[in-house]
């Protein structure tokens, strides 16, 4: 049985074909099937993130992700790690503003255990916890802060971005990592109250996929999750749009040998009506070697590396243009560069050859990014999330294949005007000068 | 087995003796409280063996000009990789002019056939194509990826890339700066260095291994465009080639095209510089690079490895994983689940062709690098003593899981038997190798894990000197000499 079925043709509509129902506790459960490989992938998606934290709690979701592995009444210390990796299996978790996932990846006969695991910890993870556990992983996490931000060039753009762009109280005003002192503030009964709030039945979805029999997960499912209670969620509200950025321009020093600019703008929230315009326009000026930011910038020999995104989140999205002049090129005249080519674009829409391109780089990315197990799981999860049904694959396709090009045009116009842009720039420090860490 | 498990079975005991004691039957009838259904999460589940798992095997052909070819079809979706190797990599590059292979490699896709560079990437990127390559120690690869439906055009742009590479003096120039500016951030990142840094010092500065592939400024600079066309016409010879494909393609329909394509290219054959031991390292100082206020200690420790092929590699293999190839590894359990020194460990082989090393390699807070330092001394000495039979299972089922994982993706599943077919291995290796690992006993693997030998090994911390200086030599680390990366 194929997993993903496809035609030759790029327009068809692809499907990953899967059955969704619910428990009577609220859990979404959705079986998909691919017997390619003996492999099953568990993912669970839990509808919280950092958006989710309360003032002066910022990096908690994630903090409590790394807690989830801290062992329960019935599988303490590591025991989840050490069950799963005694059989082959392995697992990691992310978390984002708006989602926290984890998975479980193994052979076919870990299943059954895959499931109990998950069920253990969706039960009773929060009445387990110490704050030694929370010490532990508060290192860990502060560790990964420094790793991932603080150490790495040009790391503390994305913390700085948040409060640049969103205004306070905003829940997307904080990184989701968080800051040093925020995480030094968690204590155990913020871990109990969040576990007790978010991880609860019916604020999950939970994906089986891979090599497994569906009447017998059925009833697996059942049998461990079934008597998990359904619990009241806090209640939510959601923001104001916003369209102008908090800051107009920072900087940030650091220890790096060129300077770094960034771009940022309000954008189309994830899946909403200009969200896949962004995408193709961030793929027009920044994807592969033929765009036109590399070939005007890199190729033109004013800059090193072009990043170009569109980040679409539930309550908002930004967009975001990066560049890293060539050595003796001022950050000044790459900003000019950028702004005459988004002007342009404004102005005239895309080429068809261009938009041949987009097309067909889109279509085989997608295809390529769901060839593994887990990503396809994951991907069910996140259709799940955002839109109500798993089954979006073929309207996700879609919607890039009807993209016009007129349509990218007027989505620069729209959102990418110069007054409504923060600007972020990274300049070189000798080491001692350094700022911003910590 | 859980504390759970036990609290219910004492809930139990006091229903059923109530049960047992309720009054004769002329008395009213107690109403007895139901037994609590049991807990369906009291405990584990019982997990079954595993079913036996056998690996796709290539269909093994070759072109007019003896290029081998493997083909492993999976027309699950309609994409395919196709994998081009030689065994001219960075270890052609001239003394002096270290980066050449990398320059040509960058170069090579700046413009080939009758296409200038933009053009070359524009119709690659029109296509919904992709074209990597690099050059690494002991040889060098280019990949296609694609539609099935961009087969024969893409082997056309991949034929024009190999054979007829234009490498004009514009294009080389473009791509040195790319590639030194590239290699300028690199070395802002303390993990980059002190893997850099410990390669040279492990093989030697001048060896094949301890050249940086990536090259240095200086050798880049002084790569001319002649030495790039001198390298590609060397390295990129069909004597030694391999193409390896993957996906929703056949050997039946692919053999014609690729002859069509790559069988008329010249014979002819590197000539690779030998490549010589790695120097004997007894009791050598930890080697520092000062990296001013860094908030990590980026470590980077080379102990004597296998060659690729080499008999003890599965006992090797399973040892290493259970020191630090998964998270339970004994490395990670230790310095960040218990210690929370750091994000995460790893400990790995790195085996090449003519020799290898076994690493670890990690990011330690800086505060808390001499006592990391200790801890991880004390796990090798731990290793040398051999591991469990929990953690044989635990690294053999890691093992089968990482083979699955390869094989997810065409292009995973290409690169994977491309290293086979490029080092002269039967289209079986990848089989006998899951064989190998499976049937290792947890006797066999202690005596190959001596060369988990500190007094053999390369230590290099880069990290915030004025700090993690003076702990070590608190903790009894005295024999310290600072280093400059290459």
């Amino acid at each position: 049985m194929l997993a993903l079925l496809l035609t030759a043709a790029w327009a068809s509509e692809p499907k990953i074909p899967f059955e969704r129902y619910e428990l009577s506790n609220g859990l979404q459960v959705i079986l998909m099937e691919d017997h390619h490989l003996p492999q099953v992938v568990v993912d669970t998606w839990y509808r919280v993130g950092s958006k989710d934290e309360v003032p002066g709690r910022s990096g908690f979701a994630h903090l409590f992700e790394h807690l989830m592995f801290m062992g329960t009444f019935r599988l303490p210390g590591s025991g989840f790690d050490k069950l799963m990796e005694a059989q082959g299996g392995w697992n990691n978790a992310w978390t984002m503003e708006d989602a926290t996932n984890y998975y479980d990846v193994g052979p076919p006969n870990l299943l059954e255990t895959f499931l109990w695991m998950e069920a253990d910890r969706m039960q009773q993870l929060g009445e387990a916890m110490t704050k030694e556990k929370l010490d532990l992983q508060r290192d860990v996490v502060r560790n990964e802060r420094r790793q991932s931000n603080e150490d790495r060039p040009y790391g503390m753009v994305e913390i700085e971005l948040t409060t640049a762009m969103f205004p306070p109280a905003h829940p997307y005003e904080h990184s989701v990592i968080g800051s040093h002192a925020d995480l030094e503030a968690a204590s155990v009964e913020d871990v109990q109250g969040f576990f007790s709030s978010w991880y609860v039945p019916n604020n999950a979805s939970l994906v089986v996929a891979g090599d497994f029999d569906p009447v017998t997960t059925r009833a697996w499912v059942e049998q461990y999750f079934g008597t998990l209670a359904r619990r009241d969620l806090p209640a939510r509200t959601a923001p104001a749009p916003t369209t102008r950025p908090q800051k107009a321009s920072v900087t940030i020093t650091d220890q790096v040998d060129f300077p770094q600019l960034n771009l940022f703008w309000h954008s189309p929230a994830k899946f909403e009506t200009g969200d896949a315009e962004m995408q193709l326009v961030a793929d027009l000026l920044g994807a592969g070697e033929s765009s036109r930011l590399y070939r005007r910038l890199v190729d033109g020999g004013f800059a090193q590396e072009v990043d170009v995104f569109q980040y679409g989140l539930q309550y908002g999205g930004v967009f975001g243009v990066s560049v890293i002049p060539m050595a003796g090129v001022s950050v000044e005249k790459i900003e000019g560069m950028v702004t005459e080519e988004l002007l342009l674009l404004a102005n005239a829409p895309p080429t068809p050859q261009e938009m041949e391109r987009l097309r067909n780089q889109h279509a085989i990315g997608t295809f390529e990014e769901l060839e593994p197990l887990q990503n396809r799981a994951e991907s069910l999860n996140r259709y799940w999330a955002y839109t109500g049904t798993p089954d979006w694959l073929g309207k996700d396709v879609a919607r890039f294949a009807a993209a016009k090009p007129e349509a990218l045009s007027a989505a620069v116009a729209a959102w990418l005007k110069a007054d409504l842009a923060s600007r972020i720039v990274v300049t070189p420090e000798p080491p001692a000068a350094v700022e911003v860490k910590q | 087995m859980s504390r759970s498990w036990a609290l219910g079975l004492l809930l139990c005991v006091p229903a059923l003796a109530f049960a047992r004691s309720k009054p004769p039957p002329s008395a009213p009838e107690p109403v007895v409280a139901p037994a609590p259904p049991p807990d369906p999460l009291a405990g584990p589940p019982v997990v079954l063996p595993a079913v036996a798992f056998v690996p796709p095997a290539p269909e093994a052909a070759a072109l007019t000009n003896q290029v081998p070819v493997w083909v492993i079809p999976s027309p699950t979706l309609p994409i395919f990789t196709i994998v081009v190797t030689v065994p001219g990599g960075s270890q052609l590059d001239a003394v002096g002019k270290e980066g050449t292979a990398a320059l040509a490699m960058e170069a090579m896709r700046h413009g080939a056939g009758a296409l200038s560079g933009p053009a070359f990437a524009a119709e690659v990127e029109r296509r919904g194509l992709t074209i990597d390559g690099a050059a690494g120690a002991d040889g060098s690869y280019l990949m296609l990826s694609g539609p099935s439906d961009q087969l024969a055009p893409g082997l056309d742009l991949l034929a024009d890339l190999v054979l007829r590479p234009q490498l004009k003096g514009g294009e080389v120039k473009k791509a040195r700066e790319l590639l030194i500016a590239g290699l300028q951030q690199n070395l802002a990142e303390p993990a980059y260095v002190a893997s850099r840094t410990a390669n040279a010092l492990y093989w030697g500065k001048d060896h094949p291994y301890g050249r940086p592939t990536d090259g240095t400024t200086v050798g880049l600079k002084k790569a001319a465009p002649g030495d790039v066309k001198r390298w590609h016409k060397a390295a990129w010879q069909s004597g030694g080639a391999t193409i390896t494909a993957a996906g929703d393609v056949s050997a039946t329909t692919l053999i014609p095209l690729l002859n069509a394509r790559f069988g008329a290219w010249a014979a002819g054959k590197a000539v690779l510089p030998s490549v010589p031991a790695a120097p004997a390292h007894v009791g050598e100082p930890i080697y520092l690079v000062d990296a001013p206020d860094s908030a990590q200690t980026g470590f980077y420790v080379a102990f004597p490895g296998l060659k690729i092929g080499a008999e003890a590699e599965a006992t090797t293999h399973v040892g290493t994983v259970a020191l630090g190839g998964t998270f339970t590894s004994r490395l990670n359990a230790l310095l960040r689940e218990k210690r929370g020194y750091t994000y995460g460990v790893r400990a790995a082989m790195e085996s090449m062709v003519g020799g290898g090393t076994l690493v670890v390699r990690t990011r330690i807070r800086t505060d808390v690098t001499a006592p990391a330092l200790v801890d991880l001394l004390g796990e090798l000495d731990g290793i040398r003593k051999g591991i469990t039979p929990e953690e044989l299972v635990k690294a053999q089922g890691a093992a089968r899981q990482d083979v699955v994982a390869s094989l997810e993706s065409q292009g995973g599943t290409a690169g994977l038997f491309a290293g086979y077919l490029s080092t002269g291995r039967p289209a079986s290796a990848l089989a006998a190798e899951m064989a190998a690992v499976a049937a290792v006993e947890t006797a066999a693997v202690a005596p190959a894990m001596g060369a988990w030998d500190q007094a053999k090994a390369v230590f290099v911390l880069v990290g915030d000197r004025k700090v993690i200086e003076p702990a070590l030599r608190e903790l009894g680390f005295t024999n310290l000499t600072v280093v400059v990366p290459p």
